[in-house]
């Protein structure tokens, strides 16, 4: 559980001074103009909320950070690709609803990845995005895991390139919802086939298609409801010849949060997360993480 | 420089944006104070979420205590907190691939404490506080007819300590001077012989 600890305290101190430059950002100076990203969106780019462009979610949803506009996350015990153990992401907001980022917390411990996004249909009441990226795992500099998976994992490489499809709807100001299909292609150098337990347990760098229908509440202006299950339909791990695969029991999950507007720029999550994967990630089948997000 | 940032940063309901003019604005809503010091005495019930290989150890059950707190306009908190938790007693078998099985009891206890940071959200008449805490648990622990050894506990004595991370949430009713609300904690253990938690919450205190 040390590698808990690294993670956490990291995480920590990243979101303390997130939090700080949050704070600059929320001090009384006349705020910039909302950018709207959609002119078809009235209600929702009208007013100052978390369905408003500037401030809706981009996680697990369609929308993109508005053009020229920075996105930093801090956070720790997550379960997802992008947020796994710690997650100390840039994103930054491109002309035409394209966004990119890089997770710097998974860099540091030999993870990579890379991401871009586009929110390429945008309309009232339907919005689509896709996502993709890369995914580049070098074990020997993983110094992070225990022992056993350390050992193991010092003589692989891995690369994965998920592609995701996500379709986001927000028929009424208090409701937003969410569907996405993943497809991961992944592929490990270096495995052998008598290690499957081990990858099938962890799911690192897994063949994978799964679904993942959410909803997000809004029960104010200033407080969301986040509820999101992820319902793999094929998991497989490319080891060795046979690509072994994981039953649906051991790879689904569900996430329930909460997300909220602290202050100007500065948005807060809690989540709690039941699944399999976090028995071996942390000990424990439900097991929560958390998240500051800087806009400045 | 981080901390005074926070310090110095407005509330959350308190920056109205100023939005252009064709844009629609809320009525204008009864301000909440988020600023003062609170102190709240805490009943709730934790429950382990993970076990030891297959030792099951209860630390958490009934758990009482107190948490203290200062809050800026902003929202943002600074606290400290301790609580100590009465744990259960689990009969367990052992089903040992040397030797005999054999049956025996795993009592568990634990007092906690730490510092805790967080920020506070009007949410209409109530206050949301996202929670941050670092703290250290204690442990107490016993086996009846067995030997740590026998169970696979290793060789730590009780009782154990270490350190945890506990995010948590908590939904507060300002009222006046009084102030109460439940809420929830993770206790994330650090160390591996500690069982990480679940604990709810009932609050119940004074706001100065």
């Amino acid at each position: 559980m040390s590698r808990l600890f690294v993670c956490a305290t990291f995480a920590f101190a990243a979101s303390v001074s997130a939090v700080g430059h949050a704070a600059d950002a929320a001090a009384p100076e006349p705020p910039a103009a909302v950018p709207a990203s959609s002119a078809t969106k009235p209600d929702a780019a009208a007013v100052s909320d978390l369905q408003s462009p500037a401030e809706v979610n981009t996680r697990y949803s369609a929308y993109t950070l508005p053009a020229n506009q920075w996105g930093i996350n801090a956070g720790a015990l997550g379960m997802g690709d992008g947020d796994v153990f710690a997650l100390l992401s840039v994103a930054y907001g491109l002309p035409a609803r394209v966004q990119l980022n890089m997770n710097l917390a998974h860099a540091g411990v030999g993870l990579l990845n890379v991401g871009a996004a586009w929110h390429f249909i945008d309309t009232r009441y339907f919005d689509l995005g896709i996502r993709s990226g890369v995914w580049y795992g070098h074990g020997e500099w993983f110094w992070i895991a225990n022992p056993l998976a350390k050992k193991l994992l010092a003589k692989i490489d891995y690369v994965k390139v998920p592609i995701e499809l996500t379709a986001s709807s927000m028929p009424t100001r208090w409701l937003e919802l969410d569907l996405a299909a993943q497809y991961n292609w992944a592929k490990m150098f270096g495995a052998s086939s008598n290690d499957d337990s081990l990858f099938s347990k962890s799911q690192i760098s897994t063949i994978q298609f799964f679904l993942r229908p959410g909803m997000r509440f809004f029960i104010s202006d200033n407080t969301a409801l986040e509820l999101f299950v992820k319902l793999p339909l094929y998991t497989a791990v490319p080891v060795g010849e046979r690509n072994p695969t994981i039953p649906f029991k051991d790879t689904w999950w569900f996430e329930g949060g909460l997300r909220s507007r602290l202050a100007r720029g500065l948005y807060g999550n809690v989540r709690l997360n039941y699944a399999s994967i976090s028995d071996w990630l942390y000990g424990a089948r439900l097991y929560p993480a958390f998240e500051i997000e800087v806009r400045p | 420089m981080a901390f005074t940032l926070v310090v110095a940063s407005k509330a959350a309901h308190a920056q109205p944006v100023a939005l252009p003019a064709a844009t629609t604005t809320s009525p204008a809503k009864p301000s909440l104070s988020l600023r003062g010091f609170d102190a709240l005495a805490t009943v709730g019930w934790g429950a382990h979420t993970g076990t030891l290989a297959s030792l099951e150890l209860a630390p958490y059950g009934a758990s009482f205590g107190v948490d203290l707190g200062y809050s800026w306009k902003s929202g943002f908190r600074i606290g400290g907190y301790f609580f100590h938790s009465l744990g259960r007693t689990f009969p367990q078998h052992r089903e040992s691939r040397l030797g005999r099985d054999f049956d025996y009891t795993a009592e568990a206890s634990s007092s906690n404490g730490g510092i805790s940071l967080g920020w506070g959200v009007p949410l209409y008449c109530f206050v949301l506080r996202y929670k941050l805490s670092l703290g250290v648990t204690a442990m107490s622990w016993a086996f009846r007819t067995a030997t740590p050894a026998e169970v696979g506990f290793g060789d730590d004595s009780s009782p154990s300590i270490g350190l945890h991370i506990a995010p948590g949430v908590a939904l507060l009713w300002p009222y006046g001077k009084f102030e109460g609300g439940v809420g929830f904690d993770y206790l994330a253990q650090i160390k591996d012989t500690i069982p990480s938690g679940f604990i709810g919450t009932l609050f119940l205190g004074v706001r100065l």
